[in-house]
């Protein structure tokens, strides 16, 4: 499978953007963050809804999601690293396809370690979520 | 003025050289000794750093000779203390700026000599109780002079206390608030009390006018804050809160004023007055003195940043400005940045000078982007490579091309910044003595900052004794004089005045002052003529670099290189020098 890199960008401190072209491997998930179910009424279609033909008590009425994908970056310089670094503490990350297309992501909030001087190579990584939801149906 | 500005937030760009000099006690104030000829003169600004802390930081020069100088915290304040011997090291200012981070505090310091003390009565109305008295339980007080304000529900201070007038039966005999007790005493001068005292400030942020992207982003008056001064008559506030509303946080790659992303940037300025209460007699109402504005002084510009707390600009983006050789930095923190062919990126940077610009692309190919008349602001590069390899962008100001000279049209000028003179073919005006300005007569003439134009002037003087003044001015449509240049004369007659102007900004007026310097004796009065006037040329300059140089390492989609500078691979423990750290 080919590693799709992402063109990533970031506003720094000083008001400017940074641009950063992400080519190691990524690793997507989806946050399942929050489910809806109800207690079906089984009174109301009695003795069908109880017997042999019964469908189903509980059932779920929605879910949101979304995507989030595990960024990593290739081998940085210590420089590299340093200025990176700033990604996690940008307010505004953005994946840009284009220059007039681009997605915003929320970077995680935990802490991390940036690098430890005994470190041989030097890497970054992140969790991003996308802003939308997974688009699903509700009963 | 009642109420003066004693700070203001303007930065200082520090020249690279540190100089060593050393501080010795002048008469109790704090005085610099250079072993050089320090070259600084009154209004400059130095960086000192010491071992004395009252010494150190951004401090107002006052020139004493060519190896000493004096030094303030404020113009509008007195000079620093002298308090021990010390060495010190210190940095010149080249350009004083107002581009600053909006997401730190941007500070003014206000001062007023009516509250809580009332300095100039207190100073010049030595009006003092003579005696008191008993009136229907009240005291009255029956004084050595007139109060300033002796009117029913005024307010006075004696000694530090605040007392309302009752009844007023002479501007030196009133009735105060105070339960009379004969042994009571009222040592001191008598003064108003400003009741109710506030200093006012309008907050104003947007585009000024002449910004080209003005109508997108207008100067609005964001907030109007009122302040009781504290027990000096200070009052120490940030604007940084009603300024960052104005600065929008996102990333629009099609925002219709690129490359200026106005978004990112406003400038801002504030109008300030003081009210209080104030009696006719009957009922107490508002006072409001008239607003003094201090836009036409100082507007600076908020960009959307935040300067990190150990920095020795403070809340400044001086590293982010341009002056002369000192060139403008990226707003980046990646020094060795790597693009990908067909990718978008952009680079930002400050124009806080309304330079025309040019950004050179080196590389193969090269190319240039046209970034005129962007105005100030923080301006966006937009960069997409075709090819990989290395590309290496710098902004310059662009070229500016010499003009000839040309014979101005006398009556198409017009009176400008309180100009009275009698317009037309030969402009002419009479003036008083000791002193006394005619205002400008002006055209219109665009000019670019930093670049000397000149000008002769034809007058005439009318006979008598003669001490005059003329100034040929750089002007904007403000009436702001951003250069200019003097010459005197003592007798009457024809003059051929040439002179040559340079702007700290771009113009768009030149305009022509007279002064009467004559001492007031019998036929004081003089008229002067203007008969004529050229523009003699201006050499114009080369494209200047504006920022530093930085190079874009470009690659190939596909392509694993991802450490542009070998240097910075690290090896691994073997010391293998050969060794490359891939993926």
């Amino acid at each position: 499978m080919r590693i799709e890199p992402y063109n990533i960008t970031f506003l720094n401190h000083l008001g400017g953007f940074e641009y950063f072209w992400f080519t190691a491997s990524k690793e997507f998930s989806v946050i399942i963050e929050e489910a809806g179910e109800m207690t079906q009424n089984i009174m109301s279609d009695w003795p069908n809804s109880y017997g042999i033909n019964a469908d189903t008590i509980q059932k779920q009425t929605y879910r949101k999601s979304r995507n989030e994908i595990t960024i990593r970056s290739q081998y940085l310089s210590l420089t590299q690293l340093q200025a990176l670094k700033e990604i996690r503490t940008s307010p505004l990350v953005q994946i840009v396809y284009s220059r007039i297309n681009r997605r915003t992501i929320l970077v995680d909030s935990d802490s991390f370690r940036v690098y430890d001087e005994k470190d041989k190579t030097f890497t970054i990584s992140f969790r991003a979520r996308f802003t939308d939801n997974i688009p699903s149906q509700r009963l | 003025m009642a109420v003066t500005v004693i700070y203001r937030p303007i930065g200082y760009k520090l020249a690279d050289a540190e100089l060593d000099a050393s501080i010795s006690n002048f008469g109790g104030e704090a005085l610099v000794t250079t072993t050089f000829a320090h070259g600084l003169s009154n209004g400059d600004y130095v960086f000192i750093q010491s071992n004395i802390g009252s010494y150190n930081g951004y401090k107002y020069v006052y020139a004493l000779s060519p190896s000493t100088f004096k030094f303030f915290d404020s113009p509008e304040l007195n000079a620093v203390l002298y308090v021990q011997d010390a060495e010190i090291t210190y940095q010149a200012s080249v350009l004083e700026h107002g581009v600053q981070a909006v997401h730190n505090p941007i500070v003014y310091d206000l001062r007023s000599n009516l509250y809580p003390v009332n300095e100039p009565e207190e100073a010049y109305t030595p009006t003092t109780v003579s005696s008191h008295a008993d009136d229907k339980g009240y005291t009255k007080l029956i004084l050595s002079g007139n109060l300033s304000d002796a009117t029913p529900l005024a307010w006075i201070t004696i000694n530090d206390e605040n007392y309302q007038i009752i009844s007023v039966v002479s501007d030196s005999i009133v009735t105060i608030n105070h339960a009379y007790n004969a042994s009571d005493t009222f040592p001191g001068p008598v003064v108003k009390y400003y009741n109710n005292y506030r200093i006012n400030v309008d907050v104003y942020a947007g585009f000024a006018l002449g910004h080209p992207w003005r109508d997108n982003k207008p100067y609005q008056l964001m907030a109007t804050i009122s302040f009781i001064p504290d027990s000096n008559g200070r009052v120490k506030f940030s604007i940084a809160d009603l300024v960052r509303s104005y600065i929008f946080t996102r990333n629009n790659l099609t925002l219709d004023t690129l490359p200026n992303n106005i978004d990112f940037g406003a400038q801002f300025c504030i109008e300030y007055r003081e009210s209080w209460d104030e009696s006719d007699g009957v009922t107490v109402s508002t006072h409001t003195e008239p607003t003094l504005s201090d836009c036409a002084y100082f507007q600076g510009l908020a960009v959307n940043a935040m300067m990190p707390f150990k920095n020795q600009s403070i809340n400044f983006m001086s590293d982010y400005v341009r002056y002369d050789t000192y060139l403008a930095k990226w707003l980046l923190l990646q020094t060795q940045l790597v693009g990908i062919v067909d990718k978008f990126m952009d680079l930002s940077f400050i124009n806080h000078n309304n330079a025309d610009l040019v950004v050179y692309i080196n590389g193969s190919p090269s190319a240039d982007i046209d970034i005129s008349s962007t105005g100030i602001g923080v301006i966006r590069v937009p960069l997409t490579f075709d090819t990989a390899g290395t590309y290496c962008v710098q902004v310059y100001q662009a070229a500016i091309p010499a003009q000839d000279s040309q014979i101005m049209t006398l009556s198409t000028f017009t009176n400008l910044c309180d100009g009275d003179w009698t317009t037309g073919a030969t402009p002419s005006i009479t003036l008083a003595c000791c002193g006394t300005s005619s205002g400008y007569i002006s055209d219109d003439f665009p000019t670019t900052a930093g670049i000397p134009y000149t000008f002769t002037v034809y007058a005439t003087i009318s006979s008598g004794i003669a001490i005059t003044m003329f100034r040929i001015s750089i002007l904007d449509d403000d009436c702001n004089v951003l250069g200019y240049a003097d010459k005197s004369y003592i007798t009457p007659g024809s003059k051929t005045i040439t002179v040559s102007v340079t702007g700290v900004s771009n113009g768009t007026r030149v305009g022509v002052l007279v002064i009467n310097n004559n001492p007031n004796i019998a036929g004081y009065q003089r008229t002067y003529q203007i008969t004529g006037m050229t523009f003699d040329g201006s050499p114009g300059q080369a494209a200047q670099p504006f920022t530093e140089e930085i190079c874009i390492e470009v690659l190939e989609e596909c392509d694993d290189t991802v450490l542009p500078v070998v240097d910075d691979i690290r090896l691994l423990e073997s010391g293998d020098t050969d060794y490359r750290l891939l993926e």
